[in-house]
């Protein structure tokens, strides 16, 4: 019963998760924290919000019930695995994941990314979750442990500052490379 | 630029839609996680890992008793009452028991006493495979109040029990094997609370 209810969790929550971890990490930090967060969701099987007794005839959850929970363990996996190489790599993998991350960002979105490295960790992560994962603000409060009120103040004012930043870029006719975005702030 | 446009610009500059990460295999991470789980369980400090299941029991089968056999994967999660002992393990417990097919004799204070944890408990609920005791006596190794008793089987009808009656229950590395788990009328009770003077 707990073997099924887990395998249903996984065929939901598995690639969503996976795209979560390589849009924070290194595909190789993905993959290990992936694994991290199935036996974490293992363990805590029990306590996934919208995961029935399994008693259904439908294994499958409800993906908008689940993954804003999962989420939360797999951004926790995450912070755990970036301290852990914190303490360990500091040096070493900075630099194999500036490596990493350089090409895999085009240049046309360097911009953005740079409007979004700007924000409070906390902001960013909020508002990622809330385009790239597509989760409303009750889902982020979820993901996050923030309270939903939190979450939309947070989200309003990052998209206000994101979107100001971006706007005033859009308007400089060679506004193209960060560092001069970086220099009129 | 509005709500709209803030929107399709991060999309567009998702990582995800441009990194080379092949896609996770979900079936091989599913039994990596049980294989690591069962592999990686903390283990009661009481445990002796070199005791094989079968000192344990594996007796024959007796009318009235609670039958539990047969591939079941069970554990044991000790809610902790008082916080001290074995049961201030902060992590539930649940390994995978080989249980083969198994009818079970009547439990003596013998049979069971090579369990490291052995209570007398009464079944408060049973929702789905998740079977909570309210621990009665505890005869070996726990102080907790409750314990929750987690089946983990593809027969669920091998793993029976009714709210309010009376079960001994042992178990090992956090395991209860086939046969571990047996119904019990008040004498045998007695009879055990007299083995292990509880």
């Amino acid at each position: 019963m707990r073997r099924a209810r887990f395998e249903g969790l996984a065929q939901v929550v598995v690639e969503p998760l996976h795209r979560y971890l390589v849009r924070r990490a290194s595909a190789e930090t993905a993959e290990d924290v992936l694994s991290e967060t199935m036996l974490v969701l293992w363990r805590r099987i029990d306590e996934v919000p919208g995961l029935g007794t399994g008693s259904g005839t439908d294994p499958r959850p409800d993906p908008d019930e689940v993954l804003p929970w999962c989420y939360g363990v797999a951004r926790g996996c995450l912070a755990n695995a970036r301290r852990a190489d914190g303490r360990r790599l500091r040096l070493v993998e900075r630099l194999i994941r500036s490596q990493e991350q350089a090409p895999a960002w085009p240049a046309d979105h360097s911009e953005l990314h740079a409007a979004l490295d700007a924000l409070g960790a906390l902001d960013r992560e909020v508002v990622r979750l809330w385009a790239w994962e597509g989760l409303t603000p009750r889902q982020i409060a979820e993901a996050t442990g923030l309270s939903p009120n939190a979450v939309s103040i947070r989200l309003h004012r990052a998209k206000a500052r994101l979107a100001d930043r971006l706007g005033r870029k859009d308007a400089e006719p060679t506004g193209h490379k960060r560092d001069e975005g970086r220099s009129g702030q | 630029m509005n709500d709209d446009e803030l929107l399709a610009r991060l999309k567009s500059a998702d990582p995800a839609l441009t990194r080379s990460a092949p896609p996770p295999d979900i079936d091989r991470l599913v039994e990596a996680t049980l294989n690591t789980a069962t592999a990686t369980v903390p283990q009661p400090a009481k445990a002796t890992a070199g005791r094989s299941r079968r000192h344990l029991l594996g007796l024959a089968a007796a009318a009235g008793l609670l039958v539990l056999g047969g591939g079941i994967a069970t554990g044991v999660m000790a809610n902790n009452g008082s916080g001290s002992g074995r049961s201030a393990a902060p992590a539930p417990v649940t390994l995978t028991a080989q249980g083969g097919s198994a009818k079970c004799a009547e439990p003596t204070p013998d049979s069971l006493r090579g369990y490291p944890t052995l209570f007398v408990g009464t079944v408060t609920s049973v929702k789905g495979s998740s079977v909570t005791f309210h621990i009665d006596h505890w005869l070996k190794g726990g102080d907790a109040e409750t314990v929750v008793l987690v089946g983990d089987t593809g027969i669920p009808e091998t793993l029976t029990f009714s709210e309010g009656e009376h079960y001994i229950v042992g178990a090992k590395d956090g395991v209860v094997p086939p046969c571990a788990a047996n119904g019990a009328s008040a004498e045998t009770i007695s009879k055990f609370r007299q083995a292990f003077g509880k």
